[in-house]
């Protein structure tokens, strides 16, 4: 995640919310060191690492987590993908054994999108009893451009092949802030703290109740044309943007469904333009996904069920 | 440039220090599966509970049959992070009625250890326990005097002697490499209140056992023990002296437990480890440092370096190295097993563990229990390093020079 989280607290008893905070934070850091790419002994890594060879027992709770990914991954017909990577065929996800495993030999065939793993699907695998209630995520083999490479965007020319991403294999760069804060707000509910607000590097924000003598938690969108004010309460927002670089004009969004083109907004400033989204809704993990795939889509897809607000300009 | 050429080129521009990642060895190999895995419970879900669940789910050869702890919350954490795994409250029941589980891991407060361990001793399970074994003298040598009487493996968790990184800085500590040792350093600084809030007020003393006086042997022994372990290993003789002093300097909220220590322990040859932690101050984090003659080694759990005297001669391993720079230093990061690793291209590898600490510790006791060869800490070494522990709190309590029984 590698971004600042800050929680603000409210409550009568000031040792137990420090407590509190300090739990929810140290879950926060727990995470981070789970689910970086940045560290060769994270839980993530060791799922790059290994799940090609072998299954990677998960916890309930990271489980959940790539469920949340397949889920928006399905609904928004691939426009958010985590598994922005190379060299691999499908993630399996199996619920039986809540655990994770690249696979090679299955599903060759990309253009149909996601699959239930059935029995008779992929009779070349070679765990048949990890086959039931198997997910498949197919994974794009589309150039990758590196926001490191002179060269960010393979559509302008040919893209130098050193300059694809080679790993990881999964990346949860878009939906681990979301998910850290989901989980550090039921930290915070375990202890009885109700009234809070938390936010990780600003982008993803979840307010638990609403401040004394509030009807919700106010979040101005900064860069909204008409600086849109949002009520918050018992809820999550997450905002999004296509330009990540600002001073290289280089995106953060990759768009997994062509040729892995950085998604581009429509005008100035900027070469590249600029798109936001914002989306509110009742999982901070779901809102993270979701608002990366409406910078994707660029319209609100009607798979986005009625529970989730979103805004895009 | 040629290797000769580069070895020529070091020794002669190693006027500043030079630090050298120490990369574990290559030799690593995690239990393997037998014919059936190894069914384990972990008793107490709290943190630590959660960080060894963590870790066992990685090992193909475990699978975690069972988790307890008596907090109802922790106990949903528990199934959450081992799915499948069954829920009991009471490790009792968990002893009579699972007869299956072989293995026990006990991560719960350090002043409930001694009697589960003794109770998994007597039903003859492998026990691995966290350390401090316990938080009286007393009690540490019943669960070590057990574990001797035992015919199962019994192991502490005493991180460092299976942590691969460690493994290599000792390896360099033996040899020319150090040499003489001249002082020791570390610290244990993190901002923290140290306090858990409980579910319901009732269980509030319970969750808070750190700060309690009567449980607790506060951050000389929660903390510092490990640090005093790895000090103690890498000299190969634990030391015989401590003096100390704490004290409150953030959380004042009633606690009398010092939130801030500092600590001199000598060994017998006059060497003295400075030591300090505190829970008001993060800087640095945690890590260990040993002076010598020829070099001086910076160990922090995941990685270590070495830094080399510029007087130092070359071993030879180095011009395997990566620079790499440290503050004012340029440092050049070596490979340990360096040779090997080079023939498999996997030079300009990370150079930090695959996995934390804990891990190790982890795969060393199953090895232990397949009968494999096993470098993890015996409950002697969790003895001795509970007795510093334990000496360098009375130390910080009473603010007197403490002599150290490690017997």
């Amino acid at each position: 995640m590698g971004t600042r989280f800050e929680l603000v607290l409210h409550g009568d008893d000031d040792v137990q919310l420090r407590s509190a905070g300090e739990c929810a934070l140290a879950e926060i850091e727990r995470l981070h060191t789970q689910l970086t790419n940045f560290s060769d002994d994270s839980l993530l890594t060791h799922i790059n690492r290994t799940a090609a060879k072998a299954a990677v027992r998960l916890d309930a709770e990271t489980f959940a987590l790539f469920q949340d990914a397949l889920h928006v991954y399905r609904a928004s017909d691939g426009a958010f993908d985590c598994t922005l990577g190379t060299g691999m065929d499908c993630v399996l996800l199996n619920r039986g054994t809540h655990s994770i495993r690249f696979d090679r030999h299955v599903v060759r065939d990309h253009g149909s999108g996601i699959k239930d793993q059935g029995p008779g699907i992929g009779d070349d695998c070679s765990e048949k009893d990890e086959r039931a209630n198997i997910l498949l995520i197919p994974i794009p083999r589309s150039p990758i451009p590196d926001p490191r490479s002179n060269n960010p965007d393979p559509r302008s020319s040919n893209p130098d092949p050193r300059s694809l991403i080679p790993d990881p294999i999964l990346d949860l760069g878009a939906i681990a802030k979301g998910h850290a804060l989901n989980c550090a707000a039921g930290i915070l509910r375990d202890h009885e703290v109700s009234c809070a607000l938390l936010h990780g590097g600003t982008s993803s924000v979840l307010a638990l109740d609403a401040p004394p003598g509030e009807s919700a938690w106010r979040i101005a969108l900064a860069n909204h044309p008409q600086r849109l004010t949002i009520d918050l309460c018992n809820a999550a927002l997450s905002v999004s943007c296509t330009l990540g670089d600002r001073r290289h004009n280089v995106g953060h969004i990759v768009d997994p469904r062509g040729q892995g083109s950085w998604v581009r907004g429509q005008g100035p400033p900027g070469l590249m333009g600029e798109r936001y989204s914002a989306v509110l809704g009742p999982s901070a993990r779901l809102a993270d996904a979701w608002s990366t795939a409406l910078i994707v889509l660029g319209h609100r897809p009607a798979t986005l069920g009625a529970e989730w607000q979103s805004w895009l300009w | 440039m040629s290797d000769p050429d580069r070895r020529s080129f070091i020794a002669q521009t190693a006027g500043a220090l030079a630090g050298f990642a120490l990369l574990p060895g290559v030799d690593f190999r995690p239990p393997a599966r037998e014919r059936a895995a190894r069914k384990v419970a972990v008793i107490g879900i709290g943190r630590q509970g959660r960080a060894i669940l963590d870790e066992l789910r990685k090992l193909d050869a475990v699978e975690i049959a069972a988790v307890c702890d008596v907090v109802p919350t922790r106990l949903k954490a528990g199934t959450d992070s081992a799915p499948g795994a069954e829920a009991i409250a009471d490790y009792r029941e968990l002893l009579t009625r699972r007869a299956d589980v072989e293995a026990i891991l006990i991560a719960t407060p350090t002043h409930l250890h001694r009697d589960i361990a003794l109770a998994a001793l007597q039903a003859s399970r492998h026990v691995y326990c966290e350390t401090p074994l316990a938080h009286t003298a007393a009690d540490a040598r019943a669960i070590a005097e057990a574990a001797a009487r035992a015919s199962t493996t019994f192991r502490s968790g005493l991180l460092a002697r299976t942590n691969p990184i460690y493994q290599r800085a000792r390896s360099l500590v033996r040899s020319d490499s150090v040499r003489d040792v001249v002082s020791l350093y570390a610290q244990s600084q993190r901002k923290t209140s140290w306090r858990f809030p409980a579910p319901d007020a009732s269980l509030n003393q319970a969750f808070n056992w750190r700060l309690d006086p009567d449980l607790s042997i506060g951050l000389a022994g929660e903390l510092g023990t490990h640090q005093f372990d790895v000090m103690s290993w890498l000299r190969n003789k634990p030391p015989i002296r401590v003096q100390g002093s704490g004290g409150i300097r953030l959380h004042n909220d009633g606690r009398t437990i010092p939130d801030t220590i500092a600590l001199q322990m000598s060994w017998d040859d006059g060497v003295v480890l400075n030591y300090q932690a505190t829970l008001a101050n993060s800087f640095g984090g945690t890590y260990e440092t040993l002076h010598g003659t020829n070099a001086a080694l910076r160990l922090a759990g995941t990685h270590g370096w070495m830094f080399k005297e510029a007087d130092a001669a070359t071993q030879g391993w180095e011009v395997y190295a990566t620079v790499q720079q440290f503050h004012q230093d340029e440092g050049i990061v070596l490979v340990a097993d360096a040779t090997k690793l080079a023939e498999q291209g996997r030079l300009k590898e990370g150079a930090g563990l695959q996995h934390p600490p804990l891990y190790y510790a982890l795969a060393d006791f199953i090895t232990a229990i397949q009968g494999g060869e096993s470098a993890g800490a015996t409950a002697a070494h969790g003895l001795q390093a509970t007795l510093i522990g334990i000496a360098a709190n009375e130390a910080v309590r009473s603010g007197r020079v403490t002599d150290i029984s490690t017997s």
